[in-house]
């Protein structure tokens, strides 16, 4: 007899497995059935039954191989389930991991519901057996079939128990075939009226890799512009007083377009860059582009506004945002992991994530900024799964999320929707501004201007502006609004007069 | 059974004897394939060929139910 086959080595090990199983059987899987199951009447949801089942294979396999010895098979197979059931625990525990608190499905063990425990008891699984694969010497996995000892018999016998306690189980929650575990299980009873047997999963779906969260990226591209499409009934026009297009030296489309009184300034963003221009948008007066890479990860500009006179914030389309402030004779290569140009006449202030509830599944295209107030706004545009339109109020201070809502119709603005089935989730903010307690917000569908007022909560003016092209971005100067598209055009209209509205500054 | 020709979602007496017939799949039948499979390697040790296959075939039903209840995202549902 070789060493390998040594009886003192072949039954040390096939010890360790034996106990090894016994420890899997005894724990996690008697307990789901006898005491989770019968006793405190949890049902498995149809997940929770594929990990169930899977950590039941894996003491199969352990039982294969103290009957038939470690063959690469067995060994194999265990392995692969074991894999398999760690990304079954994950992906089954992320449904529920970015809840609040204690929030969860079922039942809680030692703080943590369930089906987290799977993903740490499949983990074990593996590390145990790699290491009693560690302990095996060369030649041991030929061995063949003998015949078990009695804690070997002891451990076939419970584990045959337990697949028993399962089948009881199964049939009476989940059904003979081809009825199928369930999303939202009710309490186990042994009671057949109680049964709920569902055919509910196998209902058509899409196949999706990553579903809810495979979102298209926003564009202006495809938008039906026609006003008089758009969801609200016949709206005022606002006729354009002239129509132009941008001569500054801008690479890349437009974004979007900002105002500062003070200093009698734009503000335009395209892509990664952020362009300052006087009030002419006749000449610019310095520029940089934002290196968007190696930290948070800055996507598409959105929305742009001035923070104060010599402050700007640009919000990409992912709600991710950089802050830059004016610094002539900024240190070049201080500032060469911030800026790919112009690194010596912008300091970065800070670069981090606007996050928010009710937008979280939407992107943004717009940023407006009330002084009065510290409040920045975006406004989110609709997606393929996601269809609302959002207003999110942040706080300066710690740019954090201070109230969001979904603008309601005024009750004297004398707006109306067209009809049945029709709603401002149609409309597609690609730019905002803030002037006097009022937030205008410009829809690239439809060529429509919401006057909202934020204390009310509400769209108190609308109106309809023609031949707009790919609006990107819309800023209020005096009695005027600004609207620049993404190839450069520029349309100025009137500022509509909304009731309520704070009177314009006196003249100085 | 309901106007639609469905059984009806909630338990009634008559519909076990209904839907008993039905062609097999699904968690209890797996766990039949796991107990038989246990027993064949217990009692029945010359069967090493059958009992494997079964728990090959039990993995993979495993699986395919996993993906069933899951197949609107495959990925854990987070932000990429």
């Amino acid at each position: 007899m070789d060493r390998a086959n040594a009886p003192g080595t072949r039954d040390g090990l096939s010890l360790v497995l034996a106990c090894a199983v016994l420890a899997l059987v005894l724990g996690p899987l008697a307990t789901s059935v006898f005491v989770l199951g019968f006793v405190h009447g949890d049902s498995p949801c149809v997940l929770c039954w594929a990990q169930r089942t899977a950590m039941v294979l894996v003491a199969l396999s352990g039982l294969f191989v103290l009957r038939y010895g470690p063959r690469p098979r067995y060994l194999g197979l265990a392995i692969l389930v074991a894999a398999g059931g760690i990304y079954m625990g994950v992906r089954h525990a992320a449904l529920h991991l970015a809840r609040d608190v204690g929030q969860g499905f079922s039942l809680e063990i030692l703080g943590a519901h369930t089906y987290t425990w799977s993903a740490f008891i499949f983990w074990v699984c593996i590390v145990t057996m790699a290491a009693l694969l560690m302990t095996l010497k060369d030649g041991q996995a030929t061995r063949t079939a003998r015949t078990p000892r009695p804690i070997e018999r002891a451990t076939m016998g419970l584990f045959l128990l337990v697949v028993a306690g399962n089948i009881v189980q199964a049939f009476a929650s989940t059904g003979p075939p081809p009825y199928m575990g369930q999303s939202d299980p009710i309490r186990f009873s042994f009671n057949p009226r109680h049964w709920a047997w569902s055919l509910e999963e196998w209902s058509p779906a899409p196949v999706s890799l990553r579903g809810r969260w495979s979102i298209e990226k926003p564009g202006l591209a495809s938008l039906p512009a026609d006003p008089d499409l758009g969801p609200l009934g016949p709206l005022p026009e606002l006729p354009v007083k002239r129509r132009t297009q941008l001569a500054l030296p801008v690479r890349g489309p437009v974004t979007d377009l900002a105002y500062e009184a003070a200093t009698d300034r734009f503000l335009l963003t395209t892509d990664h860059g952020i362009y300052l221009a006087d009030g002419s948008l006749g000449r610019l007066a310095r520029h940089t582009v934002v290196d968007p890479g190696f930290s948070v990860d800055l996507a598409r500009f959105g929305g742009a506004a001035f923070l104060d006179a010599h402050t700007v914030m640009a919000v990409s389309e992912n709600k991710s945002f950089v802050v830059l402030r004016e610094r002539d004779g900024a240190d070049a290569d201080a500032n060469y992991r911030y800026f790919l140009e112009s690194r010596d006449r912008f300091e970065e202030i800070a670069r981090s994530r606007l996050s928010t509830v009710r937008a979280r599944m939407m992107y943004v295209l717009s940023l407006a900024h009330d002084p009065s107030s510290g409040s920045l706004f975006t406004v989110s545009v609709p997606n393929r799964r996601t269809k609302r339109l959002v207003v999110s109020r942040f706080d300066r201070k710690d740019l954090t999320l201070s109230e969001e809502f979904l603008p309601a119709l005024d009750a004297g603005a004398g707006l109306a929707l067209r009809g049945e089935g029709r709603s401002l989730d149609e409309l597609y903010v690609s730019g905002a501004a803030f002037d006097r307690g009022r937030l205008y917000a410009l829809s690239a569908a439809y060529g429509t201007l919401l006057t909202i007022d934020p204390a009310k909560r509400a769209v108190v003016a609308a109106h309809a502006v023609r031949g707009l092209d790919r609006p990107a971005g819309v800023a209020v100067r005096g009695h005027e609004i600004y609207v620049v598209g993404e190839t450069g055009t520029l349309t100025v209209l009137d500022r509509p007069a909304a009731a309520g509205q704070i009177a314009d500054p006196a003249p100085r | 059974m309901d106007p639609a020709g469905l059984p009806a979602h909630h338990g009634e007496p008559w519909r076990l004897a209904a839907t008993c017939g039905m062609m097999p799949a699904v968690e209890m039948l797996n766990f039949v394939l796991i107990f038989v499979s246990a027993y064949l390697v217990w009692r029945r040790p010359e069967r090493e060929g059958l009992a494997f296959g079964l728990l090959v075939t039990s993995a993979l039903l495993t699986f395919a139910l996993f993906l069933v209840g899951t197949r609107t995202s495959i990925l854990p549902p987070f932000n990429y």
